[in-house]
């Protein structure tokens, strides 16, 4: 008699549960994660839903701050350290380092050099919102919208690049001002940039908020209420997608923030929609702010007077509003090197609660992890 | 504004009244107020901060080293730099001996909080500012400092 085969005794009930392990390097991912998923059949036409999730962290792990607390480092090497963590957020990480450095020596930064961190920083949110922005129009199916925010983004970094010497981590800021000038030509340059890129992105963000389709792909995906997030101690745009108004840059203005107004955006439904509308106009906020502040460059030095090493030592804290939030950095060091540094990344907060917000629909997974903007590079430093 | 970001007037004396109750040291400077304790419960210190209106930014700590014996220092390198006058009133802390920085920001102040720790086990407070959790995590697994009252207490 002849064997049946093992494929015609198989059950094809397919499974109500199963568990997934997605990672630790998946083009979905924002970075190297490791994502243990629960799933389970939704029962109707729709494909499975996610009704847990663990979330591993550590294959990013430089060890940073467990060197320092060891040894130390030269307060020479430290500001390359620091830059080179994360090459999204390396400006407003290296920000937040130079302003506690200053907090601890008691450095005034210059006003004209204040102002040139203030268009690095701005650059840096409006490149990285736009990244952000072009990822999930192109994964709502809109390709030449996604190549076209892509094209924008680039003639930022590519006209700013030609004034800091490199696209990314110039390593312009050092503690007590920064390491480069801007002459009246590349001022203009990169004022002539910015207004074409603005009126590109003012049609970009006029089209998505018109058009229904974004807004019935993304409206409810991933909710997050104000309290939840207030209490949670999320930031940035994740944040201020729930209607809490707050932003470092007016909260807690330092250098050239205290001079010019901010305003804040503010969304109310807390879901991926409300974030990716944050993100768009706080990218028109940044080329304004880009913009006024090239306009009011105030002459002078582009470093503090005095000499900063001699002052060196204690601890100090600064506080930046990076692209993905407030980005907090507390140094602790002697005159010879730093002894200690903690960097507290806006994403940070979010990766910690995380599990929580993956439960739902898995077809939704791509689009909530982009809408949530995570920076794994950043929270293990 | 809305959320756990509201503070009424007069909240940073508020805070300050709950806190009188433990020793403390403490530092004025222009945004930042340090408050150095030994030995203070953490969890009834970040629940008065949390009545404050408070927000946790985050958490982080240390183990002072030991000074290294006379004539094992390592040279410098170059010229030596002349020592600033420490103008600090933290008290010096005894070598080995665990530190716990907390930071708080209420308004438009942020409240150092540092917590000197001779046992090695701190009160979690990720039950009352969840973004505490993950930075206790890495304190656990790189200072060994023992968090209890919490699902990432370790045991045995």
């Amino acid at each position: 008699m002849m064997q049946q085969s093992s494929l015609l005794n198989r059950n094809l009930e397919p499974p109500t549960r199963a568990v997934v392990d997605i990672g630790p390097y998946d083009p979905m991912l924002p970075g190297p994660m490791r994502l243990r998923l629960d799933l389970a059949a939704s029962g109707g036409a729709g494909g499975p839903r996610i009704v847990g999730a663990e979330v591993g962290l550590g294959y990013n792990y430089v060890g940073l701050e467990a060197h320092l607390r060891r040894k130390g480092v030269a307060w020479e090497r430290a500001p390359l350290l620091v830059e080179r963590l994360c090459a999204g957020c390396s400006q407003a990480n290296l920000l937040a380092y130079a302003q506690a450095v200053e907090d601890m020596a008691g450095v005034v930064v210059p006003p004209r050099a204040a102002y040139l961190r203030l268009v690095l920083a701005e650059t840096e949110r409006v490149t990285s919102h736009l990244l952000n922005i072009a990822a999930t129009v192109g994964l709502l199916g809109m390709p030449n919208r996604e190549a076209n925010l892509r094209d924008l983004r680039e003639r930022i970094v590519h006209t700013v690049g030609e004034w800091q010497g490199a696209r990314v981590q110039p390593g312009i800021i050092i503690p007590g001002g920064v390491g480069r000038d801007m002459d009246e030509e590349a001022s203009r340059r990169v004022v002539l940039a910015v207004r074409a890129v603005e009126r590109a992105v003012r049609s970009h963000t006029r089209a998505i908020i018109a058009g229904r389709d974004v807004a019935a792909r993304l409206a409810g995906l991933g909710k997050i209420e104000a309290q939840e997030a207030a209490f949670a101690g999320l930031r940035g745009p994740v944040l201020r997608a729930t209607g809490v108004a707050h932003d470092i840059r007016v909260s807690f203005p330092t250098g050239a923030y205290e001079d010019e107004a901010v305003t804040v955006v503010v969304q109310r439904t807390g879901d991926a929609y409300a974030r990716l509308v944050v993100r768009l106009l706080e990218c028109l906020e940044s080329f304004r702010i880009i913009e006024q502040a090239l306009d009011e460059l105030p002459p002078g030095p582009i470093k503090a007077r005095g000499n900063l090493e001699a002052r060196l030592g204690g601890e100090g804290i600064g506080r930046v509003e990076g692209p993905r939030g407030e980005l907090f950095c507390w140094v602790r060091g002697s005159v010879e090197k730093l002894e200690g540094l903690h960097l507290s990344a806006g994403s940070a907060p979010t990766l910690g609660i995380l599990p929580a917000l993956l439960k739902g629909n898995l077809d939704d997974l791509p689009l909530l992890l982009l809408s949530l903007d995570l920076c794994p590079a950043c929270a293990e430093r | 504004m809305t959320g756990g970001f509201e503070t009424n007037g007069g909240a940073e004396e508020r805070v300050e009244q709950q806190l009188a109750g433990y020793a403390f040291v403490r530092e004025e400077r222009e945004r930042e107020m340090r408050l150095y304790f030994r030995d203070a419960p953490a969890a009834e210190l970040a629940r008065s901060f949390r009545a404050s209106g408070a927000s946790l930014i985050t958490l982080t700590g240390r183990r002072a080293q030991p000074a290294p014996p006379a004539g094992m220092q390592e040279p410098l390198e170059g010229k030596p730099r002349k020592r600033r006058k420490a103008t600090g009133v933290e008290p010096p802390p005894s070598p080995g001996e665990l530190t716990v920085y907390y930071f708080y920001a209420l308004g438009e102040i942020v409240y150092t909080v540092s917590i000197a720790v001779s046992s090695g086990v701190v009160q979690s407070v990720a039950d009352i500012y969840p973004n505490a959790g993950m930075p206790e995590r890495e304190l656990q697994d790189h200072l060994g400092v023992v968090f209890i009252g919490t699902e990432h207490e370790v045991t045995g």
